[in-house]
Protein backbone atom coordinates (compact mmCIF):
# COMPACT_ATOMS: atom_id res chain seq x y z
CA UNK A 1 0.00 0.00 0.00
CA UNK A 2 1.68 3.11 -1.19
CA UNK A 3 1.40 5.51 1.72
CA UNK A 4 1.72 9.11 1.25
CA UNK A 5 3.47 11.14 3.70
CA UNK A 6 2.04 14.24 4.71
CA UNK A 7 4.31 17.07 5.54
CA UNK A 8 3.60 17.66 9.43
CA UNK A 9 1.65 21.37 8.63
CA UNK A 10 0.67 20.91 12.12
CA UNK A 11 3.97 21.02 13.32
CA UNK A 12 4.45 24.07 11.30
CA UNK A 13 2.06 26.28 13.61
CA UNK A 14 3.63 24.66 17.07
CA UNK A 15 3.35 27.56 19.85
CA UNK A 16 6.94 27.99 19.72
CA UNK A 17 7.05 29.15 16.24
CA UNK A 18 3.57 31.07 16.46
CA UNK A 19 4.81 33.20 19.43
CA UNK A 20 7.99 33.25 17.67
CA UNK A 21 6.08 35.11 15.15
CA UNK A 22 4.34 37.35 17.05
CA UNK A 23 7.31 38.31 18.96
CA UNK A 24 9.04 39.32 15.36
CA UNK A 25 5.58 40.87 14.52
CA UNK A 26 5.98 43.05 17.78
CA UNK A 27 9.37 44.28 17.00
CA UNK A 28 8.82 45.24 13.50
CA UNK A 29 5.76 47.58 15.09
CA UNK A 30 8.78 48.94 17.55
CA UNK A 31 11.20 49.50 14.66
CA UNK A 32 8.49 51.07 12.52
CA UNK A 33 7.83 53.23 15.54
CA UNK A 34 11.37 54.24 16.31
CA UNK A 35 11.48 55.63 12.03
CA UNK A 36 8.26 57.42 13.21
CA UNK A 37 10.16 59.23 16.30
CA UNK A 38 13.20 59.87 14.12
CA UNK A 39 10.80 61.51 11.61
CA UNK A 40 9.58 63.60 14.63
CA UNK A 41 12.56 64.34 15.72
CA UNK A 42 14.21 65.88 12.06
CA UNK A 43 10.50 67.85 12.01
CA UNK A 44 10.85 69.42 15.15
CA UNK A 45 14.80 70.85 14.00
CA UNK A 46 13.14 72.02 10.33
CA UNK A 47 10.41 73.70 12.16
CA UNK A 48 12.53 75.09 14.94
CA UNK A 49 14.82 76.54 11.81
CA UNK A 50 11.94 78.16 10.14
CA UNK A 51 10.30 79.35 13.31
CA UNK A 52 12.17 80.35 16.64
CA UNK A 53 10.42 80.45 19.89
CA UNK A 54 11.08 80.30 23.32
CA UNK A 55 10.48 76.63 23.85
CA UNK A 56 12.92 75.06 21.01
CA UNK A 57 15.03 73.31 23.46
CA UNK A 58 12.14 71.90 25.19
CA UNK A 59 10.55 70.56 22.23
CA UNK A 60 14.29 69.60 20.75
CA UNK A 61 14.11 67.42 24.30
CA UNK A 62 10.77 66.08 23.71
CA UNK A 63 11.79 64.98 20.49
CA UNK A 64 14.71 63.47 21.80
CA UNK A 65 13.43 61.53 24.67
CA UNK A 66 10.57 60.53 22.63
CA UNK A 67 12.86 58.97 20.61
CA UNK A 68 15.18 57.62 23.37
CA UNK A 69 11.87 56.00 24.70
CA UNK A 70 11.07 53.97 21.56
CA UNK A 71 14.51 52.82 21.62
CA UNK A 72 14.53 51.42 24.77
CA UNK A 73 11.24 49.59 24.05
CA UNK A 74 12.03 47.89 20.83
CA UNK A 75 15.05 46.62 23.22
CA UNK A 76 12.93 45.63 26.01
CA UNK A 77 10.68 43.68 23.75
CA UNK A 78 13.75 42.29 22.03
CA UNK A 79 14.32 40.74 26.07
CA UNK A 80 11.66 39.94 27.55
CA UNK A 81 9.29 38.82 24.39
CA UNK B 1 28.82 97.64 8.36
CA UNK B 2 27.94 94.10 6.62
CA UNK B 3 25.02 92.51 8.00
CA UNK B 4 24.49 88.51 7.77
CA UNK B 5 20.76 88.17 6.21
CA UNK B 6 18.93 85.17 5.13
CA UNK B 7 18.82 84.87 1.67
CA UNK B 8 15.52 83.07 0.70
CA UNK B 9 16.22 82.98 -2.69
CA UNK B 10 20.04 81.49 -2.36
CA UNK B 11 18.64 79.08 0.07
CA UNK B 12 21.67 79.60 2.77
CA UNK B 13 22.50 81.96 4.97
CA UNK B 14 24.60 84.33 3.06
CA UNK B 15 26.77 87.35 3.99
CA UNK B 16 25.65 90.63 2.32
CA UNK B 17 27.12 94.27 2.19
CA UNK B 18 24.17 96.00 2.92
CA UNK B 19 22.94 99.20 3.78
CA UNK B 20 20.82 99.54 6.74
CA UNK B 21 16.98 100.24 5.59
CA UNK B 22 16.34 103.63 6.59
CA UNK B 23 12.90 102.83 8.73
CA UNK B 24 12.45 106.36 10.39
CA UNK B 25 10.62 106.39 13.87
CA UNK B 26 7.66 107.86 12.00
CA UNK B 27 6.93 105.05 9.53
CA UNK B 28 8.02 102.29 12.32
CA UNK B 29 5.45 103.51 14.32
CA UNK B 30 2.42 104.29 11.91
CA UNK B 31 2.23 100.10 11.92
CA UNK B 32 3.29 99.95 15.50
CA UNK B 33 0.09 102.47 16.49
CA UNK B 34 -2.49 101.11 14.08
CA UNK B 35 -1.53 97.79 16.42
CA UNK B 36 -2.22 99.33 19.47
CA UNK B 37 -5.18 101.10 18.82
CA UNK B 38 -6.59 98.02 16.89
CA UNK B 39 -6.11 96.22 20.68
CA UNK B 40 -5.79 98.22 22.74
CA UNK B 41 -6.83 96.58 26.09
CA UNK B 42 -5.36 92.87 24.59
CA UNK B 43 -3.14 91.40 26.02
CA UNK B 44 -0.69 88.51 26.06
CA UNK B 45 -1.67 85.62 27.74
CA UNK B 46 -0.91 81.61 28.08
CA UNK B 47 2.58 82.44 26.90
CA UNK B 48 4.33 80.81 24.20
CA UNK B 49 1.72 78.44 24.02
CA UNK B 50 -1.28 81.45 23.21
CA UNK B 51 -2.96 81.37 19.98
CA UNK B 52 -2.86 85.17 20.03
CA UNK B 53 0.41 86.71 20.99
CA UNK B 54 0.66 90.29 20.30
CA UNK B 55 4.54 91.87 19.50
CA UNK B 56 5.63 88.49 21.00
CA UNK B 57 9.29 88.46 22.15
CA UNK B 58 11.83 86.02 21.37
CA UNK B 59 10.43 84.51 18.15
CA UNK B 60 11.92 84.80 14.76
CA UNK B 61 11.05 83.36 11.31
CA UNK B 62 13.70 81.97 8.67
CA UNK B 63 12.52 84.32 6.33
CA UNK B 64 12.18 87.39 8.40
CA UNK B 65 14.23 90.20 7.44
CA UNK B 66 16.52 92.22 10.19
CA UNK B 67 14.68 94.93 10.66
CA UNK B 68 11.24 93.72 10.36
CA UNK B 69 8.70 93.50 13.20
CA UNK B 70 6.10 90.72 14.44
CA UNK B 71 3.09 93.02 14.85
CA UNK B 72 1.39 89.80 15.92
CA UNK B 73 1.56 85.51 15.61
CA UNK B 74 -1.34 83.99 15.58
CA UNK B 75 -2.51 80.10 15.86
CA UNK B 76 -5.30 78.44 15.37
CA UNK B 77 -8.14 79.10 18.64
CA UNK B 78 -6.87 76.66 21.33
CA UNK B 79 -10.58 75.20 20.65
CA UNK B 80 -10.32 73.64 17.69
CA UNK B 81 -7.47 71.18 19.64
CA UNK B 82 -10.45 69.62 21.70
CA UNK B 83 -10.99 66.32 19.18
CA UNK B 84 -7.63 65.28 19.20
CA UNK B 85 -7.04 66.18 23.07
CA UNK B 86 -10.35 63.68 24.02
CA UNK B 87 -9.53 61.34 21.32
CA UNK B 88 -5.74 61.08 23.44
CA UNK B 89 -7.40 60.97 27.10
CA UNK B 90 -9.36 58.03 25.34
CA UNK B 91 -6.60 56.59 24.40
CA UNK B 92 -5.21 56.98 27.46
CA UNK B 93 -7.74 55.67 29.81
CA UNK B 94 -8.67 52.60 26.97
CA UNK B 95 -6.44 49.55 28.26
CA UNK B 96 -8.96 50.21 31.79
CA UNK B 97 -11.81 49.08 29.13
CA UNK B 98 -9.32 45.48 29.12
CA UNK B 99 -10.80 44.78 32.80
CA UNK B 100 -14.23 44.20 30.84
CA UNK B 101 -13.67 43.19 27.62
CA UNK B 102 -10.13 40.52 28.13
CA UNK B 103 -8.93 40.73 24.78
CA UNK B 104 -5.41 40.28 25.62
CA UNK B 105 -5.64 37.22 27.66
CA UNK B 106 -4.97 34.65 25.18
CA UNK B 107 -1.74 36.34 25.51
CA UNK B 108 1.19 35.29 27.56
CA UNK B 109 2.23 38.07 30.62
CA UNK B 110 5.41 39.86 28.61
CA UNK B 111 3.27 40.44 25.38
CA UNK B 112 0.67 41.65 27.36
CA UNK B 113 2.69 44.06 28.52
CA UNK B 114 4.29 44.97 25.46
CA UNK B 115 1.40 45.46 23.67
CA UNK B 116 0.26 47.74 26.39
CA UNK B 117 3.71 49.67 26.04
CA UNK B 118 2.98 49.39 22.13
CA UNK B 119 -0.39 51.49 22.45
CA UNK B 120 1.04 54.05 24.76
CA UNK B 121 3.86 54.82 22.35
CA UNK B 122 1.19 55.23 19.73
CA UNK B 123 -0.43 57.35 22.10
CA UNK B 124 2.10 59.46 22.53
CA UNK B 125 3.20 59.57 19.35
CA UNK B 126 -0.70 60.88 18.30
CA UNK B 127 -0.31 63.60 20.71
CA UNK B 128 2.95 64.58 20.08
CA UNK B 129 2.45 65.16 16.36
CA UNK B 130 -0.96 66.78 16.65
CA UNK B 131 0.29 69.43 19.50
CA UNK B 132 3.48 69.81 16.75
CA UNK B 133 1.24 70.47 13.75
CA UNK B 134 -1.11 72.94 15.76
CA UNK B 135 2.04 74.62 17.59
CA UNK B 136 4.04 75.28 14.40
CA UNK B 137 0.84 76.06 12.08
CA UNK B 138 1.17 79.81 12.47
CA UNK B 139 0.04 83.02 10.85
CA UNK B 140 1.87 86.40 11.35
CA UNK B 141 1.89 89.87 10.57
CA UNK B 142 4.66 91.87 10.42
CA UNK B 143 4.96 95.70 9.71
CA UNK B 144 5.74 94.32 6.03
CA UNK B 145 4.17 91.85 4.79
CA UNK B 146 1.57 88.31 5.98
CA UNK B 147 3.44 85.05 6.58
CA UNK B 148 1.48 81.64 6.98
CA UNK B 149 3.67 78.62 8.09
CA UNK B 150 1.60 75.78 7.36
CA UNK B 151 2.63 72.72 8.94
CA UNK B 152 -0.18 70.31 8.19
CA UNK B 153 1.52 66.82 9.79
CA UNK B 154 5.21 65.91 9.74
CA UNK B 155 5.92 65.67 6.04
CA UNK B 156 4.10 68.84 4.54
CA UNK B 157 5.79 72.35 5.38
CA UNK B 158 4.35 75.11 3.35
CA UNK B 159 5.55 78.73 3.88
CA UNK B 160 3.74 81.71 1.81
CA UNK B 161 4.04 85.23 2.76
CA UNK B 162 2.73 88.14 0.99
CA UNK B 163 4.00 92.11 1.43
CA UNK B 164 0.95 94.45 2.68
CA UNK B 165 0.79 96.72 0.09
CA UNK B 166 -0.32 93.70 -2.50
CA UNK B 167 -3.11 92.71 -0.21
CA UNK B 168 -6.46 93.75 -2.11
CA UNK B 169 -9.03 92.24 -0.04
CA UNK B 170 -9.65 91.05 3.68
CA UNK B 171 -12.62 88.97 4.49
CA UNK B 172 -13.73 87.71 7.54
CA UNK B 173 -15.91 84.40 7.59
CA UNK B 174 -17.33 83.11 11.15
CA UNK B 175 -19.53 79.94 10.73
CA UNK B 176 -20.86 78.32 13.23
CA UNK B 177 -22.28 78.52 17.29
CA UNK B 178 -19.03 77.46 18.63
CA UNK B 179 -17.07 79.73 16.72
CA UNK B 180 -19.38 82.84 17.28
CA UNK B 181 -19.32 81.91 20.89
CA UNK B 182 -16.03 81.89 21.21
CA UNK B 183 -14.81 84.53 18.95
CA UNK B 184 -12.55 82.53 16.23
CA UNK B 185 -12.93 82.68 12.54
CA UNK B 186 -11.07 82.76 9.27
CA UNK B 187 -9.40 85.59 7.86
CA UNK B 188 -9.32 85.48 3.81
CA UNK B 189 -7.06 87.83 2.24
CA UNK B 190 -6.73 88.09 -2.32
CA UNK B 191 -3.60 89.31 -2.63
CA UNK B 192 -1.56 90.30 -5.76
CA UNK B 193 1.58 88.11 -4.85
CA UNK B 194 2.64 84.61 -6.30
CA UNK B 195 0.20 83.25 -4.18
CA UNK B 196 -2.98 84.48 -5.01
CA UNK B 197 -4.91 83.55 -1.62
CA UNK B 198 -4.03 83.14 1.82
CA UNK B 199 -6.42 82.38 5.11
CA UNK B 200 -5.54 82.67 8.51
CA UNK B 201 -7.92 79.88 9.70
CA UNK B 202 -9.67 79.34 13.14
CA UNK B 203 -7.66 82.67 14.41
CA UNK B 204 -9.30 84.39 17.86
CA UNK B 205 -10.36 88.04 16.93
CA UNK B 206 -10.82 87.62 13.61
CA UNK B 207 -12.47 90.82 13.09
CA UNK B 208 -9.84 92.90 14.69
CA UNK B 209 -7.50 90.83 12.92
CA UNK B 210 -8.96 92.47 9.91
CA UNK B 211 -9.23 95.47 11.02
CA UNK B 212 -5.56 96.17 11.69
CA UNK B 213 -5.05 94.41 8.37
CA UNK B 214 -7.06 97.25 6.59
CA UNK B 215 -4.87 99.77 8.49
CA UNK B 216 -1.42 98.22 7.93
CA UNK B 217 -2.48 98.18 3.99
CA UNK B 218 -3.53 101.38 4.33
CA UNK B 219 0.04 102.37 5.56
CA UNK B 220 1.69 100.09 2.98
CA UNK B 221 -0.07 101.53 0.58
CA UNK B 222 0.51 104.87 1.67
CA UNK B 223 4.57 104.38 1.84
CA UNK B 224 4.44 102.91 -1.34
CA UNK B 225 3.04 106.43 -3.18
CA UNK B 226 5.38 108.30 -1.69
Amino acid sequence: MNGVIAPDIIGLFSSETLWLVVKLAFLLAFGIYILFSIVVLVQIRQMIDTLNGQIDNFLKSIGLLHLLIAIGSFLLALVIL
Amino acid sequence: MPQVLYDSNAGDAVKKESKPVNHTSSDQSAEVMALNSTFESAENTGGMLSSFLIRPKGIHVAIQKSDEVILLLMRRHIITNIGWILTGLLMIIGPMALSFFPLLNSLPGNFQLMALLLWYLLTTGFILEQFLSWYFHVFIVTDRRIIDIDFLNLIYKNIASAKLYQIQDVTVVISGAIPSLFNYGNVLMQTAAATTQLEFEHIPNPKSVAKLLNELIAVSNKKQRI
